[in-house]
């Protein structure tokens, strides 16, 4: 589904230079759920950002559906990310200024031919995927950490992407609550099959995906 | 595009307590600036307008009989007469009238009167005969007044092309009374019409106005006039003015004169109002610097402690023209908030009269001018910062702490 050839990141400051990546070759299949872990420093949300084209590679190819992405304008990269990926991250980044509703429906405004109340459904849909039916209305701070991180999952699947990336999901929950995004998880990588790729230092987690994926010091070692 | 409209709309109104202070100041600047362009515009369309009459070569000389009242006498009526004609016969002298305002004073006669049922303002001169050859007015229906107007038991009166709209429609007012008289009063009949004689020059609102004959045998009923008008050859030179001043004294010597060229009473009158004008609009100017350098630091402000938002949006299928549309659309946005507010209270005026004041036209220009030059700004202020994150890295703006 996705392939990383190659790749290699260099973040260059005035004065020092930082190898983020370097070498990784990685290729998720169709419908696998596979773990990335690693070191903190390692590269870990470098990769991510790899896949999710969110960042170029200093050297090196991805390539979607087996097509190279260099060629990409800012235009098509940004629809690519919009019908294809979908992102929760570590912190949330909820929109704190937003209801939960008008939160989840941000991936649809940048699709085109969808009224306001096609929107609306979608996003209740995913809403209630992820069991939050009775707090559409709320703003993110009436959340707990749990609910807000539900709600990051509901706007990361409303546009129905085949590819999910998580950014250590339950890294600022308790372990009841990472459970239950687990199970979440697990449940769209079952019935949607959608493919998911996620970051954790969580062993335990590690070893509910399909496989895992070591990095360390911006080095693949497995 | 209108999906993203609504929801920034949303987002505004979710953030209205930390835009209301710069919500406050855009209405406030856009109050101001709408007193500066309808003020403008009023000015504008109202020089754009013919004055009616011209005023080169023209002198104003003003008689100071020393003495209260405007009671005719014989005796005055007479002095009066021996004044016209000695400046007649001076060679610089096209031609003199006698009247009772004269154009660019502060002084004037006017009132409210009721023509064919209609309540209307005017102003009023009471000029003589050669009036109109003086001050070169234009005749369009009618006659002016002569000689033979001595003998009527009415006066005459001549009525700018205006007054003749608004009291006589599309009717002839030729022949008619203007207006009821008092009890004892002469009626007032209509001879003829003007395009306008407008007194108190090009800004000003053109007003309605009717001259009255003076007839300088009828001592009965008429006012002494303060001034006389002097139409003199064109190439006559300031120097005039004193053979002038002692041809007036040596004729009537216990009056005193005091000349003043209509082009200069013409110059002083515009400056009058162009200095307190020019110097608000400088005031105003200010005020929308001080307002757009706020705009660009709220806008900056905005754009950093936002940059994760920006990040979170591109991550999900924001272009670079989204992110743009994203930070500039918040700004009109809260533009518009405030002009709308601005707008609400404008519409007000008009219950207040102010239409009155103002043709309509100009009052709907001015809100649609105010209204664009306040975005226009909005614009210029947020195109910078918008651009700065709509080229952040989505990588970037996400790990942005
Ligand atoms: N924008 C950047 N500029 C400079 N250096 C960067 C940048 N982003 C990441 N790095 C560096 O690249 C390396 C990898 O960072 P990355 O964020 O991928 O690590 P990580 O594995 O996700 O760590 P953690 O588990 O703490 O999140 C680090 O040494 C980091 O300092
Ligand atoms: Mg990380």
């Amino acid at each position: 589904m996705i392939q990383l050839e190659h790749i290699e990141k260099v973040y260059r400051t005035d004065s020092l230079e930082t190898v983020a990546l370097s070498n990784i070759n990685v290729a998720v299949q169709q419908g696998e759920f596979v773990s990335i872990m690693g070191p903190s420093g390692s590269g870990k949300s470098t990769l991510l950002n790899m896949l999710g084209l969110l960042d170029e590679p200093t050297a090196g190819t991805i390539a979607l559906h087996g097509k190279p992405l260099q060629s990409f304008r800012d235009k098509e990269l940004a629809q690519v990310r919009n019908r294809e990926i979908g992102f929760i991250f570590q912190s949330f980044h909820l929109i704190s200024d937003l209801r939960v509703v008008d939160n989840v429906e941000i991936p649809l405004l940048y699709r085109k031919g969808l009224s306001g109340s096609e929107r609306r459904k979608l996003a209740l849909e995913a809403l209630d995927a992820v069991g939050l039916t009775s707090r559409t209305k709320h703003f993110p701070t009436q959340l707990s950490g749990g609910q807000q991180q539900r709600v990051a999952i509901a706007r990361a699947i409303v546009g129905k992407p085949s590819l999910l990336l998580a950014d250590e999901p339950t890294g600022n929950l308790d372990s009841a609550m990472s459970e239950e995004i687990m199970s979440i998880l697990h449940e769209l990588n079952q019935k949607r099959g959608t493919t998911i790729a996620m970051v954790t230092h969580d062993e335990r987690l590690a070893t509910q995906t399909d496989r895992t994926i070591r990095i360390f010091d911006g080095r693949q070692v497995q | 595009m209108i999906a993203t409209t609504a929801h920034l709309f949303k987002l505004v109104w979710n953030r209205k307590r930390s835009n209301a202070l710069i919500m406050l100041e855009l209405f406030i600047a856009f109050l101001a600036l709408y007193g500066v362009t309808a003020l403008s515009l009023f000015f504008w369309s109202n020089y754009n307008k013919p004055l009616g009459f011209s005023y080169a070569n023209v002198w104003q000389v003003e008689i100071d009989r020393k003495e209260q009242g405007d009671k005719p006498s014989a005796e005055q009526t007479e002095r009066l007469r021996r004044l016209i004609r000695s400046a007649q016969t001076l060679s610089e002298v096209e031609n003199v009238t006698a009247s009772f305002t004269v154009p660019f004073s502060n002084s004037g006669k006017g009132g409210n009167y009721t023509i064919n049922g209609k309540q209307l303002r005017m102003d009023i001169n009471e000029v003589t005969d050669s009036f109109k050859d003086v001050m070169n007015l234009q005749l369009t229906n009618g006659r002016w007044f002569n000689p033979s107007d001595d003998g009527q038991n009415w006066i005459p009166v001549i009525i700018n092309e205006r007054l003749c709209a608004a009291g006589f429609g599309s009717e002839s007012p030729l022949g008619k009374p203007l207006y009821k008289p008092e009890p004892g009063e002469k009626e007032r009949r209509v001879v003829g019409v003007i395009t306008d004689f407008r007194k108190n020059g090009e800004l000003p609102r053109p007003s309605l106005f009717m001259a009255e004959r003076i007839n300088m045998n009828d001592t009965a009923s008429f006012h002494v006039p303060h001034n006389l008008m002097l139409k003199l050859r064109s190439g006559t030179t300031a120097a005039f003015e004193e053979t002038l001043v002692k041809t007036l004294q040596a004729t009537v010597k216990d009056w005193s004169y005091r000349i003043t060229p209509l082009q200069e009473s013409h110059d002083s009158t515009l400056k009058n109002v162009m200095i307190p004008f020019v110097l608000l609009g400088l005031v105003v100017g200010f005020l929308l610097l001080m307002v757009a350098l706020g705009l660009v630091g709220i806008v900056w402000q905005s754009v950093t402690r936002r940059t994760r938002e920006i990040g979170v949006r591109r991550a999900f299928g924001a272009t670079y023209g989204d992110v743009h549309f994203f930070v500039l659309g918040e700004l009109l946005i809260i533009t518009t908030f405030a002009l709308i507010a601005g707008v609400v209270l404008l519409l007000q005026l008009p219950l207040v009269g102010f239409l009155d004041l103002v043709d309509a036209s100009v009052y709907a220009a001015s809100m649609v001018l105010a209204m664009s030059i306040m975005y226009g700004i909005t614009a210029l202020c947020g195109l910078y910062p918008s651009m700065l994150a709509s080229r952040i890295q989505p990588s970037e703006a996400l790990r942005y702490e």
